[in-house]
């Protein structure tokens, strides 16, 4: 698999890797500095747009993915909020939650239609929706997912594996 | 001003003030009363029969009172207060049929002729008009068979109506009589005689312009302005709002549902200066109108969407509710017909028939709010309301007794002679009539004859009572007590008046013997005056003693009332004796009982399902917002304190415990501990889940240990080695077994599985109700049988939303297609959305009715025929509704397929591992 935004030449297990965290917030970006080993360099990007015209200047080796996005303002959700609303019988309220509960189901698919192939990982507890992971692994590989009460540590052992080709879904 | 000739007007009063309707009985305090002159046109021995039936009359004793007034009448058929009171008997036994008969056997007598017209005005009301017109000749001058007349003729002739009204004016000359002119208005408003309807209460303000007017005529004729205001509107027919002014609609409700009323008016407002003609709009700035308090402007709103689209059975309820919930019952009158006519446009709505039901019992009508009762149950018989319904209806159908046939003479004494009981029952008639001095003429006159004659002194006595002369009537009741010593009633009403002198001692005495005499009231007399003096124990001795001879009556809940504060006091009486130690035991066991009892959150989901959706949120914030990015740090904490880093420790405290006076996440967790405690106060249930919950408990431990660590992790280099490995356990805790068992908690509810058995079931129930009338489809057309769909719903709401929509179908399809071509069908369908991969169960309501049904259409007729009440039901549980007809579906001949969404339930991989 080819990942034309993955950094190149450096095969130390070590080398550091770059991440892009797309959140709508900054506890994960605060958390994973404060506490993740100082090879991993990361980068914050508030929503789907701005993650993609991150990806259009810099090299990324893997993505870290939230899935609530309630914090961005309704015009910067990717998906179409008006044509969500058809789908609520014009209800833009629940449209609007819609999109902010999962849009980083759109920013994923955005990504994927921007020809990026990087590996993601959401931040999202799919154990209990195992048949929706299924329908999101058989679109979006290479995907992965972390649960809500995963530590600095298994992030960044999960992070890393995606980033050196050793993690297999 | 002239008035009528001989119709008496006391017989008027009578009959009028009686109404002679089934179920309304006279009785003496109703005041059916026999002249003098009606006395002394008789033979003695007529005279007293006739006063022996008006006697049984006032007594209830029906079948007596009209043995004796046919009595009357063998002997001489044309008494006319005998026909009057055989009426009136018959009437009131339920024997319409016999009533009309007996009245009419004096066609020309007017006050006869009169009893008969009210008797019939509402069986027969043909009838009652033409006997309403002959009496225009019979009680020349009279003014009130022009009144009657107008009321009848109010809906079916109402011009007619309102002329019968401007006579009855003429002769009567007094102030206007607001029901009549508000029966008549609406009549020709109905009619569509706006101008004629405003005129009748233009003239009615002109004729009396130093009255204020009416309420009820104020707010008929501002009602009939704006309709024809509105109906100038919609001589250019209705518009329906183009898709951007429905998304504005949509935008301006949403802010009403967020509770910015006066947002979402403006934008109305704005709106409705773009689409002035649209009923929907104008039914929305209504709600949003009432929701502000703003009642006028409500119902002026209703009126223009009921206006331009009378058709409409949903706007015709909200105005009918409004008239009928905000003008204190004046004017139920309009709140009925609107009602009514929402009803006849939409015969099914179970809902509003029980609504209507009331209004219409509330307004005195029982005989049609029976018939609204029946209609509710015959369409829900095990809805919310069916239980009240049929008590309702028990208390509504139940008829009238008969008296207790009393066998033989009821005198205590052969000693007491006829004239003296007659001058008694005379003393009785005249009483009743309020002429006091006339009754102790006659009871006296009783007592000359027969000295010892009880009933005559016991009514001597309480004339004098009601004259404020209490020193004459206790010496009366002394002598009656002399006469009858062991008469019950004699001795409480003896104890009665010592207590009110204050004779304590003397009303005791006789309190005691009156129960000795099988008085069991006076027991609770007793027991009070006991209970004042601070006996309680001898209170509730005398209270024991009054249940156990009484079964009811009206000392019967002030007894109880006793009974319970001399418990009360006497338990605290008992706990103060057992002393200041007793009290802390007795505190602390409450204590304790109180830490040990309580449910958990899973009871409360199991009891209480509707709590699912509030539960479930709480739980996934306390998952996200306390969990996530903040106790699952814990253990990367102790690693980093291991490695001597601090500042690890002091970023985990501010995040734990709160910086520069945030809240901390273990705050916000007893917060959403507090949360959810009130949920399930709102449903009912007290719930213990920092005690006792096995869910959140543990994790409350946990959090109270972490907040023990405060002090450590600010400081972490006093801290000792014990503080890595606390870090630790707690992260296990919270983020390992708490976050996992949270998980469990909100997956375990019941989940339902949608298979098309399940609507075949409900679409034969429906098909089978009244309204459908046998029109229903026989076959419901099944696609995707073998599916079975897991959701996230109650079964009863699943179930009402199928019935809802399938009604909704049938109905249209029995308007517009004959049976023949009539087809129905539901389809199963799984789907997934490709981009967030989450999948939905759809059901697809399909049939061929022609006429469109479209997104736009159902969201600005959401009321209408139960669509709206399923789209808010789908809504509470995250569904959705749409109108949709794929290619297929057009070519297998369906028109329209209402597709109901819900999110597919899923189950975990260790539970579909399980399974």
């Amino acid at each position: 698999m080819t990942h034309p935004h993955r950094q190149q030449g450096q095969d130390s297990v070590e080398r550091s890797v770059r991440v892009l965290v797309i959140e709508d917030g900054e506890e994960y970006i605060r958390n994973l500095r404060r506490f993740l080993p100082a090879r991993f360099e990361l980068v914050r990007a508030g929503s789907g747009g701005e993650a993609l015209a991150l990806l259009e200047d810099q090299l990324f080796d893997v993505v870290f993915l939230d899935m609530r996005f309630d914090r961005v303002p309704p015009e910067a959700l990717l998906g179409g909020l008006e044509q969500v609303a058809n789908r609520f019988n014009g209800d833009l309220d629940r449209a609007q939650r819609f999109l902010e509960d999962n849009q980083g189901a759109y920013v994923l698919a955005a990504l994927r239609d921007g020809a990026c192939s990087l590996p993601v990982v959401f931040s999202h507890d799919f154990t209990n929706e195992p048949r929706r992971w299924a329908n999101l692994e058989a679109r979006y590989a290479p995907l992965d997912y972390l649960a809500d009460n995963a530590g600095p540590e298994e992030v960044s052992e999960r992070l890393g594996a995606w980033a050196e080709g050793r993690c297999v879904r | 001003m002239r008035t009528g000739p001989p119709i008496r007007a006391g017989w008027l009063l009578v009959l009028l003030a009686l109404g002679l309707s089934l179920g309304a009985p006279p009785s003496a305090s109703a005041g059916w009363q026999l002249s003098e002159l009606d006395l002394a046109v008789l033979d003695p021995g007529a005279r007293a029969v006739l006063e022996e039936a008006a006697v049984a009359e006032a007594r209830g004793d029906l079948d007596r009172a009209a043995a004796r007034y046919r009595l009357v009448l063998h002997r001489d058929p044309t008494v006319v207060p005998a026909v009057l009171g055989l009426g009136r008997v018959l009437a009131a036994s339920g024997d319409v049929e016999g009533a009309d008969r007996a009245l009419a056997s004096l066609p020309h007598e007017a006050e006869v002729v009169f009893a008969r017209a009210s008797l019939l005005e509402e069986s027969d009301p043909a009838t009652a008009l033409k006997l309403y017109q002959r009496l225009e000749s019979l009680a020349l001058g009279s003014s009130e068979p022009y009144l009657r007349q107008a009321l009848l003729l109010a809906d079916a002739d109402p011009s007619m109506a309102s002329v019968k009204l401007q006579t009855w004016w003429e002769l009567h000359g007094g102030p206007p009589d607001e029901d009549a002119v508000a029966a008549v208005a609406l009549g020709l408003k109905a009619a569509g005689a706006l101008d004629e309807a405003l005129a009748l209460l233009d003239q009615v303000q002109a004729t009396w312009p130093d009255q204020e007017e009416p309420e009820q005529l104020r707010g008929l004729r501002d009602r009939i302005s704006v309709e024809g205001e509105a109906g100038r509107l919609a001589a250019g027919g209705t518009v329906p709002l183009s898709a951007a002014q429905a998304q504005d609609l949509a935008a301006a409700r949403s802010e009403f549902a967020k509770g910015r009323l006066d947002d979402a008016l403006a934008a109305l407002r704005e709106l409705l200066s773009r689409a002035p003609r649209s009923p929907e709009l104008w039914a929305t700035v209504g709600d949003v109108h009432l929701a502000r308090g703003a009642v006028e402007e409500a119902e002026r709103a209703y009126v223009a969407a009921t206006t331009l689209a009378p058709d409409q059975a949903a706007y015709r309820a909200r105005l009918g509710m409004l008239l009928a919930e905000r003008y204190g019952g004046r004017r139920h009158r309009e709140a009925i017909a609107e009602l009514s006519a929402a009803l006849a446009l939409r015969g099914a709505w179970a809902e509003l028939h029980y609504r209507l039901a009331q209004v219409q019992r509330e307004a005195g009508r029982f005989e049609d709010a029976a018939d609204s009762l029946r209609a509710y149950l015959a369409l829900e018989p095990d809805g919310p309301h069916a239980s009240e319904v049929r008590s309702s209806l028990v208390d509504l159908e139940r008829r009238r007794p008969t008296a207790v046939a009393i066998l033989g003479s009821s005198a205590p004494s052969d000693e007491v002679p006829d004239p003296a009981r007659h001058a008694y029952r005379v003393a009785r008639v005249y009483r009743g009539r309020g002429d006091a001095e006339q009754a102790r003429v006659e009871a006296s006159r009783a007592l000359e004859l027969a000295p010892d004659y009880l009933d005559a002194m016991l009514l001597l006595a309480a004339l004098a009572l009601e004259a404020g002369d209490e020193a004459g009537a206790t010496a009366l009741y002394q002598r009656c007590s002399e006469i009858a010593p062991r008469d019950a009633r004699l001795l409480l009403t003896l104890g009665e008046m010592h207590q009110a002198a204050g004779h304590t001692t003397q009303a005791e005495q006789s309190f005691l013997a009156a129960a000795g005499a099988g008085a069991p009231e006076a027991r609770f007399l007793l027991a009070d005056m006991a209970a004042e003096r601070g006996e309680l124990r001898e209170a509730q001795r005398h209270l024991e003693a009054y249940f156990a001879d009484s079964t009811g009556g009206l000392a019967h809940e002030p007894a109880r009332a006793l009974l319970e504060r001399i418990q009360r006091q006497l338990r605290m009486a008992r706990l103060a004796m057992a002393g200041a130690a007793g009290l802390v035991v007795l505190l602390v066991g409450a204590v304790v009982v109180r830490r040990r009892t309580g449910a958990s959150v899973r009871v409360l989901l199991e009891r209480e399902p509707a709590s699912y959706q509030e539960v479930a949120r709480l739980l996934s914030a306390i998952r996200h917002e306390v969990l996530k990015h903040n106790t699952n740090l814990l253990g990367s904490v102790a690693d980093r304190l291991e490695d001597g880093d601090e500042q690890a420790a002091h970023y985990a405290a501010d995040r734990l415990f709160g910086e520069g006076g945030e809240i901390g996440v273990i705050g916000r967790f007893e917060g959403y501990l507090d949360e959810l405690e009130r949920v399930g106060r709102r449903h009912g249930m007290r719930l213990n889940l920092r005690r006792r919950d096995p869910v959140l408990s543990p994790m409350n431990k946990a959090m109270q240990r972490l907040r023990g660590l405060e002090r450590s992790l600010r400081r972490p280099h006093r801290a000792s080695r014990r503080l890595h490995r606390d870090l630790r356990v707690l992260s296990r805790q919270l983020n390992e077994v708490g976050y996992r068992a949270i998980g469990r908690l909100i997956q375990d509810v019941s989940v339902q599985q949608v298979e098309l058995t399940l609507l075949q079931t409900v679409y034969r129930r429906v098909a089978a109700e009244p309204a459908m009338d046998g029109q229903a489809p026989a076959l419901l057309e099944l696609e995707g049988e073998r599916l079975q769909a897991p959701v996230r719903i109650f079964r009863k709401d699943l179930e009402d939303i199928a019935a809802n929509l399938l009604r909704n179908a049938v109905f249209a399809l029995i308007e517009e297609l004959p049976a023949a071509e009539r087809r129905l069908g539901v389809a199963l369908v799984e789907e997934m959305d490709p981009i967030t991969g989450l999948e939905t169960t759809a059901l697809r309501f399909r049939d061929n009715a022609p006429r469109p049904l479209t997104d736009a259409i159902l969201r600005g007729r959401r009321i209408e025929r139960g669509l709206g009440l399923a789209a808010d039901l789908l809504a509470r549980h995250q569904g959705v509704m749409n109108v949709e007809t794929t290619p297929a579906e057009l070519r297998a001949g369906w028109t329209k397929a209402v597709v109901v969404r819900l999110p597919r339930a899923e189950q975990a991989e260790h539970e579909e591992d399980e399974t």
